[in-house]
């Protein structure tokens, strides 16, 4: 993966599956007894990263935020959507939401979409074909004979498909509109607005009926109880049925009519369009299957939903987007708001979880050497991650980095086997340490821009370098159990000792049933090793100034002890990808 | 045209060149840019206006290849075989655009076609007229497409009814393909001279 | 500005010719027409890619390249010239892509259109690039295809082997995938955050790519 944490997850606490947390560290802030593993005595307080459900609850960190009044992560199931402005993304015009409502949700100018293959669809100019006696008469020299079409740039298909030339290259929808409407009525006899008129007879049939079945039975057509179900309703709760109701409603309801005439808006289906169904048929056997529409062309549009084969597919109107604001589900105040403007990609609000959680990194402890040119590391295919082998211990490097302005205090807990058919056996050789705060946003510029690969006492560099020229400076050290590896000013690393295990399940003498043997099969994804790290975090804040990364917390709300200490405590889980184990 | 027979500098693009020189037929008027290889000991035959833009391969090792009038073809492309590779002569029409980074192993490419960026034409396969392939896909290895095909999205193929039925676009697109030819031939330092 | 080749600090023989603006040219790469690329200084132009900076716009003779201001200071014969190629600050342009300014009919002449992009985009290995404007912070995966005169606004992600059809406006924040290319989703609020963490590995998707920059040698 490109980002250095791309290959890490956090599971959002706002579901049970991520929100379990493991025995021993639930209760309490005691660390654990055991470095870097507990008995996973409790089925399914742990996540499991394999199952089904947890990709719904896993996200990688730059797609949550976080609610710094609720002190929370907030994900997209745990937060709320407000509409800020529609916009077509083909012509960025903005559409007031009174148009939406009245034009629907596409966009009415000039952007259209390829039918087949949804790319954008240019206006093009034709000289039209000029029968050859219009070209004797000397008025239509006069006249301009260019006509426009509508085209697909990329599968090449025009309107001229559909039999559409437009006469102007500008006002598309009003033209195609037109044409629409005239192409219905020559294809159907029965004509749009013919059609539209019945169904308006037949609504306000219906609607009488209904008016005069309900009039007759309540009494109370005056009253401010004027919807019968809710006077009903009323009626059955204080039971104060009136008598001539009562009589009422023991007598049969009087049978609604139907409609039984055209002016009541009954159309009556008529089997004599048999040569027009043959003559479907007999197109079906000309352009065969691939001469069909797929369902996803017909679902694309509305006025696509009865086109049967490819020339009848109208262009589609380019289909609005949204730029959304997020709110906290619980508290309701804003996590990100774009700016209004269009065209803006600044935002108001963003309270992302970057700024708020520690963020975790794992990389191997002895770095593979990197391929001869290092310009081609980039690209992902050159270099495939090696597959990890069974059985064979790993070291890795776990990074914690603090995005806060406070000492954090961190206790990692991880099942000492992975859930799931693949057990690997994962120990982290200290499972609770703290960590600096996050300088000002000033330090860490200069620093990043001043620091040199020289920079001796910072150790991730160091490491990395290493990794980077192959030199072997720090493999002389060994990890220890309940040492921190290495310390920056706002990041602690820590060892994480990985044997990976066999995909295959161990060898038995009693012959497997049917459906055991099915419960053993591998499943895809199951020799991706990803460990799950329960992640808690304690830290310690003064009410008065903001704690946390751009200090966005208003600083209004108070506490009875202005000075004071607040504790503030964050768990998640956190799913780590290792890689893929070998199949041997 | 001058007449410099043998080229004089190439050693840069030639290394790997064998010592038989690859007998050209190029047209006076097309244009043959800087950096483009030619090998092969089989004829190469250029037409009229026809632009080779830089680092075009073509490598007549298993065959004759010819190149039709105002044809164009973009950097990055190969048309040919690798020595070893296969057989066959490789026609490809006039008015055919073949985009960047194509791999063109077809014997034969229509008038009018367009072959789009990085899209491979197998061994032996036989594209129409007016056909296009978009990019990234492939014409698989003596596959055969009838005139007007278009192979788009994952490899559906489909006919353009337009392009088949109006003539009128057909001889649009020509034109917009002579202006192409029109304006590479301004923009592009012609070499042909090297090759003749 | 400084045109790739003009006023390289050739320090020692390394695969990259380092200009003063911190330009990182690969001496393995294709670059046609030089004068009229600008690159904005801390690029990154990695072995085979190819630039055709030679498909410029041939102005009609009303010489109104004088607006020009970061023009090339050696105009070619042709007459006025526009910049073809122009890339910000921060741009990667990784192995075997290709740079291809659209060209279209204008007016009856087929008219090459410069391309313009903006700072940390990161253009992924074996890409064709032939839109017509690319905005800030995009990632663009390998092998992919922007067909002529699409655009892409900020903070967009688009897949790998994914076809950008031409002429497709690609709105900011969209991941884009596919062939043809299709919003398939929006990059999280986070897209192009949290990079410069000084730990050698501190460049993101989408961020600030110097870190990136700075490491390529």
């Amino acid at each position: 993966m490109a980002a250095p944490w791309a290959n890490t997850y956090y599971a959002c606490p706002c579901s049970e599956l991520s929100a379990a947390a493991p025995p021993n560290v639930s209760n309490g802030g005691t660390p654990l007894e055991l470095p870097g593993s507990f008995d996973n005595g409790e089925e399914g307080s742990t996540f499991d990263p394999h199952n089904p459900r947890a990709n719904y609850s896993l996200y990688p960190l730059d797609n949550l935020l976080y609610c710094d009044e609720c002190d929370a992560i907030r994900c997209p199931r745990c937060w709320i959507e407000e509409v800020i402005n529609w916009y077509c993304p083909s012509c960025m015009f903005e559409v007031p939401t009174s148009a939406i409502k009245s034009d629907g949700n596409r966009c009415s100018r000039n952007c259209y979409n390829c039918p087949l293959c949804t790319s954008p669809l240019t206006i093009s100019s034709v000289a039209s074909p000029r029968p050859v006696e219009d070209s004797l008469k000397p008025s239509d020299a006069a006249r301009p004979q260019e006509s426009y079409l509508l085209q697909c740039q990329y599968c090449d298909w025009t309107s001229l498909d559909v039999g559409i030339q437009l006469d102007r290259p500008t006002k598309i929808t009003e033209q195609l509109v037109r044409l629409r409407k005239s192409k219905d009525t020559k294809t159907d006899p029965i004509s749009v607005s013919n059609r539209e008129e019945t169904f308006n007879n037949l609504t306000n049939f219906y609607k009488e009926e209904l008016q005069g079945s309900t009039e007759s039975q309540t009494p109370f057509g005056n009253s401010p109880y004027n919807s019968p179900a809710n006077l009903a309703r009323i009626m059955s709760l204080y039971g104060g049925v009136s008598h001539t109701a009562l009589k009422k409603s023991r007598e049969k309801p009087q049978p609604m009519r139907e409609a039984s005439s055209h002016s009541q808006g009954l159309l009556v289906y008529t089997a004599d369009k048999s040569d027009a169904e043959e003559e479907i048929l007999q197109r079906l056997k000309e352009l065969g299957w691939n001469g069909t529409t797929t369902g996803e062309q017909r679902q694309m549009a509305p006025v696509n939903n009865d086109a049967r084969f490819l020339g009848q597919l109208w262009p589609v109107a380019t289909a609005l987007r949204t730029r959304r604001g997020r709110r906290c589900r619980s508290c309701r105040q804003f996590l990100t708001r774009p700016d209004p403007k269009m065209g803006s990609i600044r935002y108001k609000i963003r309270l992302l979880a970057l700024n708020f959680i520690p963020r975790l990194s794992l990389k191997p402890l002895n770095a593979i050497p990197p391929p001869s040119n290092p310009a081609f590391r980039l690209t992902l295919d050159d270099s495939p991650q090696p597959l990890l082998q069974p059985f064979t211990p790993l070291q890795y490097v776990l990074t914690i980095r603090n995005p806060i302005f406070e000492k954090i205090k961190v206790s990692l807990a991880t099942p000492d086997t992975t859930p799931g058919k693949v057990a690997s056996k994962v120990t982290i050789l200290c499972p609770s340490f703290d960590v600096g705060p996050a300088g000002d946003i000033w330090d860490e510029a200069l620093g990043s821009s001043t620091t040199t690969p020289s920079a001796a006492n910072d150790g991730g560099r160091k490491a990395a370098m290493a990794s980077l020229t192959g030199s072997t400076t720090d493999t002389d050290r060994q990890p220890e159990a309940g040492k921190i590896w290495e310390k920056t000013r706002n990041s602690t690393s820590v060892i994480l000792e990985i044997v990976p295990g066999s995909l295959k399940p161990p060898s038995r003498i009693v012959t497997l049933t049917k459906q055991e043997r099915e419960e053993q099969a591998p499943r895809q994804d199951d020799d991706r090793l990803e460990i799950a790290v329960y992640v808690r975090v304690q830290w310690e804040t003064h009410e008065e100034g903001p704690e946390a990364g751009l200090g966005k917390r208003d600083a209004e709300r108070k506490m009875p002890s202005g000075e004071a200490k607040v504790a503030k405590e964050l768990a998640y889980w956190c799913v780590l990808d290792v890689g893929k184990i070998a199949d041997v | 045209m001058a007449s410099t027979s043998a080229p004089a500098k190439k050693p840069a693009s030639s290394s790997t060149v064998p010592a038989i020189k690859t007998p050209c037929r190029i047209h006076s008027t097309a244009v043959i840019a800087d950096k483009v290889q030619i090998t092969g000991p089989h004829a190469v035959e250029i037409g009229e206006n026809a632009v080779l833009q830089p680092h075009v391969k073509l490598r007549a090792e298993g065959g004759k290849i010819i190149i039709g009038k105002n044809t164009t073809v973009a950097e990055k492309a190969i048309i040919g075989f690798a020595a070893g590779q296969g057989e066959g002569d490789i026609v490809i029409g006039d008015y055919v655009h073949i985009d960047a980074g194509t791999r063109i192993e077809a014997s034969r490419i229509g008038d009018g076609s367009s072959i789009e960026v990085n899209s491979v034409i197998g061994k032996g396969a036989v594209v129409g007229k007016d056909c296009k392939v978009t990019a990234l896909n492939v014409v698989n290895e003596g596959e055969e497409l009838p005139d007007f095909t278009v192979v788009f999205c994952d490899g559906q193929r489909r006919i353009d009814q337009t392009m088949k039925d109006h003539a009128e676009i057909r001889t649009a697109k020509r034109l917009g393909q002579e202006r192409t030819v029109a304006l590479l031939q301004r923009l592009i330092p012609n070499v042909a001279s090297k090759w003749l | 500005m400084s045109r790739p080749a003009a006023a390289a600090r050739r320090t020692h023989k390394g695969e990259y010719i380092e200009t003063d603006t911190g330009n990182k040219i690969s001496r393995k790469s294709h670059i046609d027409g030089k004068q009229h690329i600008m690159l904005g200084g801390r690029t990154v132009v990695m072995a085979g890619v190819q630039m055709r900076g030679d498909l410029c716009r041939v102005a009609e003779k009303s010489s109104d390249g004088g607006a020009e201001k970061e023009g090339p200071t050696t105009a070619i014969a042709v007459g006025s010239v526009d910049v073809e190629i122009m890339v910000q600050r921060g741009t990667i342009i990784s192995t075997n892509s290709v740079l291809r300014p659209p060209m279209r009919l204008s007016r009856g002449q087929m008219t090459c259109y410069p391309m313009r992009m903006g700072d940390n985009i990161f253009i992924g290995p074996g890409s064709h690039i032939s839109a017509a404007s690319i905005s800030s912070h995009v990632y663009i995966g390998a092998n992919c295809v922007l067909s002529p005169f699409c655009v892409i606004k900020e903070s967009c992600k688009i897949l790998p082997n994914t076809v950008v059809p031409p002429h497709m406006i690609v709105p900011p924040g969209s991941i884009v995938a596919g062939r043809p290319g299709r919003i398939i989703g929006e990059v999280g609020d986070g897209w192009g955050q949290g990079g410069g963490g000084g730990e050698g590995e501190e460049w993101v998707e989408g961020g600030d790519l110097r870190p990136l920059v700075r490491s390529i040698k």
